[in-house]
């Protein structure tokens, strides 16, 4: 009866309720994730994407695929906002959170239509991914400072393995770690920071991907304002400036009557005389290379060649700031003098920024850069990316994007896991013993995750056409060993026991109990860093391998796959409302309806 | 069957369409509903109240329970599920009575007056709860740790807690808990103490670093954009509703140029303009300027600011700090911030004099952009207090803000009437069985209307024990029998789905007397309204 009324009560629209709208967003969701399952992992393939004005994209960064789908859905919309912000926070691990977005939901949506109420999956799944977050941080990191250089080359190594930079990644690695370092500076506090924004990324079509080079200094691409200035200053002192050298124009609203031909030529003269005295001004400080966001126009540049200062114009705001970080002046917005003194404009010769040289080079046949050198301040680094295209060079930027994004989240956040499928499969493995304890109802979402977890490890021996079944098996009985000689010390073999410090763990009242202890604790310790080896169909130990990434990106996959699987699972109806067809007062309420 | 049956039968069926579509959102075990608009904008969430306003209900009758769930929402700020869940279950009951033949009117009378009696009842049931007496407003309050039984209104900070149960946020409950109790109570004007204006709560929101680091700021808060540090003890502030670039002509008339003398004249006259507003300003000593967005001119031109930078580079290398310029405030922020820095807005530069300042201990603005104003000393009390709300992104922010608002509404009801109900179903069950009881000394249509009345609000515990996933008939059955061996205050744990004392040391699951009662009377007056219509008639 009511469900009949209900059509009656809103605007045309749709409602779907129950079972329907839950398989509804997970087939959303897994549709999500076909379309990056493929480029998952070292041996992960490429996608071509194809825009609507046609334009052509080749990409194996899950990222970026994401977020060209065009996809309505909102649940599709969900997960691939949470890949956008996995991406935003931690710059790596988008293509696992959005498989183990889709798995996770596939398994709960499954297991709701067995009757277990949505209620219950939610608290097992938060249940699990607490504990998973604890035992992460537990026991399955490793410090940056206890392993240093080689650590970092490896996470960077990491990250670009699945890309197509992978044949160069010795290169790459190296590049990477030692622009990430050498950025190195300090906040206000006091803490460490490696901004990966202080790395400028230059591409130049041409020449081989192996030519790539890291320059010192910081370089934008851009060219002289004019080709009689000079392309080298040594001692260069720059000023910057976030105004326009040309003619001064009047404002809007302003109207110009002239009445005779002399009254003309002054206001011309007069528009010229005030941008000259600007440029007057300017050079009045001594300053030998101009770089303005603005730009130059003709009058003013001669005053500028004949100066012998070299000027780039039209100089990106962001690179400019940076720019006077590193050199050590200012960007000035305006020539207004202080408050208090004379009425004249003035331009301070504090403002200005010094480095020991500055150039312009050229890196293809029609394409400059500007390179400042030896930068009073602070060191600033470029990579100049090389490749035959711009498609790959394009790729290339978004590799070395997200390794620098990974090196830096290791130096900041000083903790590297195993990769490989290790993290999963320790994980998987523990939970799964936990829901096996486990007498409530929460267990069915403790199970679900756990397996969801190994959908990872699958999919990467999947891409690397090995018999995932196998290999799985292999890693998760590698995996049990270490898991159960740790139960099987504890009370009842609870496997509570991975919540546990590692101090605590080792601490009993009696000598012949602790030796049992580390035994059991030394057996898991190498057990829990296998992972896979794609390349060759192994299963091995992955930190020893070094195959590494930073900690906060596996917490952070685990937890934004959670969070939007919750909040996807919470929806038990869909309401779609369509636009009105006709005036809402026109339909009769009660009509017709007996 | 007649039209004034037909019409009554479309209106009861159509209101309760609507609550069957809410009801699976109640309490916190409640699931979310997805919305997508016409224009393609989705909406996911189960907030009784905005679900509700997504739904763009049609009906007449159907548009009474919407705005029954708003006007909830302005009374009682929380209970918005539950009011529409009520009524519809009331009007279910008196389509029974109805087709027992009872006249409708009748019914609405019987209501009327069994919710008369359904309010003694709640009333008798509540107990009272301290709020704020005693300290003084700038009681500093710990934030970290374990929430302790000794805690200052533990039991206020308990009620917002349950509050924030059914919300996304709840992870992080132990800390917005906290603070929405402290802001309510720093808002609180000893001398009006029933009145509190949640408007002079400011919530800022800035993306970045988790949640917990949320926090309650003494004082102003203000999202500038992301500039150089600075920091600037004993804050002279200024408000300024002017802006500080050249003045513009009126749409229709222009200035003339006719002369290079009149260019450079006009140029130099400019510069002059500005110059002067921005040698008042430093003049007046003021050293934080907060100006007033405009939408027609620029607030601040870059020679003004270029004036203010070499000011502040001087200022620097000589060791005294400078001016911190915060621009595009927003009109409807003026009052709160002159009421929580003490200074006097003003419109035009010649009225800015240091009289017109607002002072603070301190005023400092990070990197990204937040500026902070601590310490401030207004001359009169301001009962003002800001949040700087922190996540990782924009949803998240905009979800935190709506679930504070939501605890603060339900201390600001503590605050208005100083009650609590046992929450988890028990004051429904207890106001059900009281009011059968009643029903049995009762005679005539009364007598059938009481009890019709009564078990409609059996509606509530039945609910939230379907949301929990439990057996709804049988935990009702059993809240029942706990009930009548005077357990009155028993109800469903929803985490655990046990039946336990909602008053209990270690549960404390509570609300606000002020939301059921509201939420009781606005159901059965909705309710009286709709049984009382019996034609609907088109109009042009």
């Amino acid at each position: 009866m009511t469900s009949h009324f209900a059509e009656q009560v809103f605007l045309p629209g749709q409602r779907k309720a129950g079972q329907e709208v839950r398989d509804d967003l997970a087939a959303a969701a897994s549709g999500v994730a076909t379309s990056v399952r493929s480029t998952y992992g070292p041996v992960g393939c490429d996608k071509l994407l194809v825009s609507v004005v046609g334009d052509v994209l080749i990409t194996n960064d899950g990222a970026t695929i994401v977020s060209h789908l065009s996809e309505k859905h909102p649940a599709a919309r969900h997960i691939i906002e949470a890949a956008g912000r996995q991406d935003e926070e931690v710059g790596d691990g988008t293509t696992s959170v959005v498989l183990l977005t889709a798995d996770l939901l596939q398994r709960a949506t499954v297991l709701v239509s067995r009757g277990v109420h949505p209620t219950v999956v939610i608290s097992g799944l938060r249940n699990a991914s607490k504990k998973a977050l604890k035992i992460i941080k537990r026991h399955l990191v490793k410090s940056v400072d206890e392993l240093e250089e080689k650590t970092l080359l490896q996470v960077a190594s990491t990250s670009m393995s699945s890309k197509i930079i992978g044949s160069e990644v010795e290169l790459f690695s190296n590049i990477v770690v030692k622009a990430m370092q050498s950025v190195k500076s300090k906040t206000a506090s006091g803490d460490a920071i490696y901004p990966v924004k202080a790395v400028s990324i230059l591409k130049c079509p041409g020449r081989p991907i192996a030519e790539s080079e890291l320059l010192n200094g910081y370089g934008f691409p851009g060219d002289r304002a004019s080709k009689l200035m000079p392309n080298l200053v040594n001692g260069a002192k720059i000023a910057m400036l976030d105004f326009d050298l040309k003619k001064k124009r009047l404002g809007m609203g302003i109207e110009m009557k002239v009445e005779n031909a002399e009254d003309l030529e002054g206001m011309q003269e007069k528009e010229s005389e005030m941008a000259i005295a600007d440029v007057k001004l300017v050079l009045s400080s001594g300053c030998n290379v101009v770089m303005t966001t603005q730009g130059i126009d003709d009058l003013c540049m001669q005053y500028l060649v004949r100066a012998g200062v070299l000027a780039v114009r039209r100089v990106p705001k962001s690179d400019l700031k940076r720019i006077a970080k590193a050199t050590g002046g200012e960007v000035v917005s305006s020539l207004a003098s202080d408050i208090g003194i004379g009425e004249d404009e003035v331009f301070d010769a504090s403002t200005l920024g010094e480095s020991e040289s500055v150039s312009v080079e050229e890196i293809g046949r029609h394409d400059h850069i500007v390179l400042i050198n030896g930068c009073k301040n602070t060191a600033a680094r470029t990579i100049l990316l090389r490749g035959p295209n711009l498609h790959l060079l394009d790729e290339i930027d978004r590799s070395v994007h997200d390794s620098l994004c990974a090196v830096s989240k290791a130096l900041t956040k000083k903790f590297v896991v195993a990769g490989g499928g290790a993290v999963e499969t320790c994980l998987s493995t523990i939970i799964s013993e936990m829901a096996d304890h486990m007498d409530s109802k929460e267990a069915v979402g403790l199970r679900a995750f756990a397996e969801s977890l190994l959908s990872l490890p699958k999919q990467l021996a999947t891409n690397a056409a090995l018999d995932s079944t196998d290999l799985i098996a292999a890693l998760q009985a590698k995996h049990h060993e270490g898991v159960a000689a740790l139960c099987s010390i504890s009370e009842h073999g609870s496997p509570e026991i991975f919540l546990e410090k590692e101090s605590h763990i080792l601490s009993a009242p009696e000598e012949e109990e602790i030796k049992l202890r580390k035994a059991a604790f030394k057996k898991f310790k190498e057990t829990c860093f296998y992972g896979l080896n794609v390349l060759t169909g192994e299963v091995r130990n992955n930190l020893m391998a070094g195959v590494l990434e930073p900690a906060i990106s596996k917490a952070k996959t685990i937890k934004t796959a959670i969070d939007t699987v919750i909040q996807l699972l919470r929806v038990d109806e869909r309401v779609i409302i369509q636009p009105p067809k006709q005036d809402p007062r026109q339909q009769h309420p009660g009509g017709g309806m007996m | 069957m007649s039209q004034q049956k037909e019409v009554r039968k479309s209106n009861i069926a159509a209101a309760t369409a609507i609550q069957d579509i809410v009801r699976t959102s109640l309490g916190p075990r409640g699931m979310d509903k997805m919305v997508t608009s016409h224009d393609g904008r989705t909406t996911i969430t189960n907030d009784g109240a905005t679900i509700m306003k997504e739904l763009q209900v049609a009906h007449p009758a159907a548009r009474m329970l919407v705005e029954l769930s708003q006007a909830q929402d302005i009374e009682a700020g929380d209970g918005t599920t539950s009011v529409v869940v009520m009524a519809g279950s009331l009007l279910k009951q008196s389509e029974k009575l109805i087709d027992l033949g009872i006249h409708p009117s009748k019914v609405s009378d019987a209501f009327q007056h069994a919710e008369a009696e359904a309010q003694k009842v709640l009333l008798g049931m509540s107990k009272p709860i301290p709020v704020f007496s005693g300290e003084s407003i700038h009681t500093p309050v710990d934030f970290s740790g374990e929430i302790v039984d000794t805690a200052p209104h533990f039991e206020l900070i308990r009620a917002a807690a349950t509050s924030l149960s059914s919300k996304v946020v709840h992870p992080y409950s132990d800390l917005l808990s906290r603070i929405s109790v402290e802001t309510v109570r720093r808002c609180v004007d000893p001398a009006k103490r029933d009145f509190v204006d949640l408007n002079f709560i400011k919530m800022v929101k800035r993306k970045g670093d988790s949640v917990d680091k949320t926090e309650i700021v003494d004082g102003l808060v203000l999202s500038g954009k992301p500039g150089d540090e600075c920091r600037i003890s004993n804050a002279k502030i200024g408000l300024i509703r002017f802006c500080i670039s050249p003045p513009k002509t009126d749409m229709d008339s222009s200035v003339v140029v006719s002369t290079a003398a009149d260019i450079d004249r006009m140029v130099r006259e400019e510069y002059a303009y500005i110059r002067k507003i921005c040698t008042a300003i430093i003049k007046a000593k003021c050293n934080v300027l907060l100006i007033q967005k405009s939408i027609t001119r620029t607030a601040i031109d870059n020679q003004a600011l270029g004036f203010f930078k070499k000011y502040n580079s001087k200022r620097v290398k000589a060791g005294k700090p400078g001016i911190l310029v915060v621009s595009d405030i927003e009109r409807n922020e003026i009052e709160f911030i002159s009421r929580t820095c003490g200074c006097t807005p003003v419109a035009t530069i010649e009225e800015f004099t240091s009289e017109k300042l607002g002072s603070a201990d301190l005023a400092v603005r990070a990197k990204s952009g937040t500026v902070r104003i601590t310490g401030c000393r207004p001359t009169t009390p301001a009962f003002t207090t800001s949040v700087l709300i922190r996540g990782p992104h924009a949803d998240l922010l905009d979800e935190i803000e709506r679930s504070l608002h939501d605890a603060m509404c339900v201390i600001r009801c503590f605050v208005k009437m100083p009650f609590m109900l046992p929450g988890g179903g028990a004051a429904e069950v207890e106001l059900t069985r009281q009011l059968q009881k009643k029903s049995l000394d009762m005679t005539g249509i009364e007598r059938y209307a009481m009890r019709a009345y009564a078990d409609a609000f059996e509606v509530i515990p039945l609910t939230l024990a379907e949301n929990a996933g439990l057996n709804a008939m049988a935990t009702l059955a059993k809240i029942r029998s706990v009930h009548k061996e005077g357990g009155n205050s028993a109800g469903i744990e929803a985490k655990t789905g046990e039946i336990r004392d909602m008053f209990d040391e270690d549960l404390r699951v509570f609300q606000p007397l002020l939301v059921t009662s509201s939420a009781v009377k606005l159901a059965t007056e909705t309710v009286r309204t709709i049984l009382k219509i019996s034609d609907i008639v088109l109009a042009k």
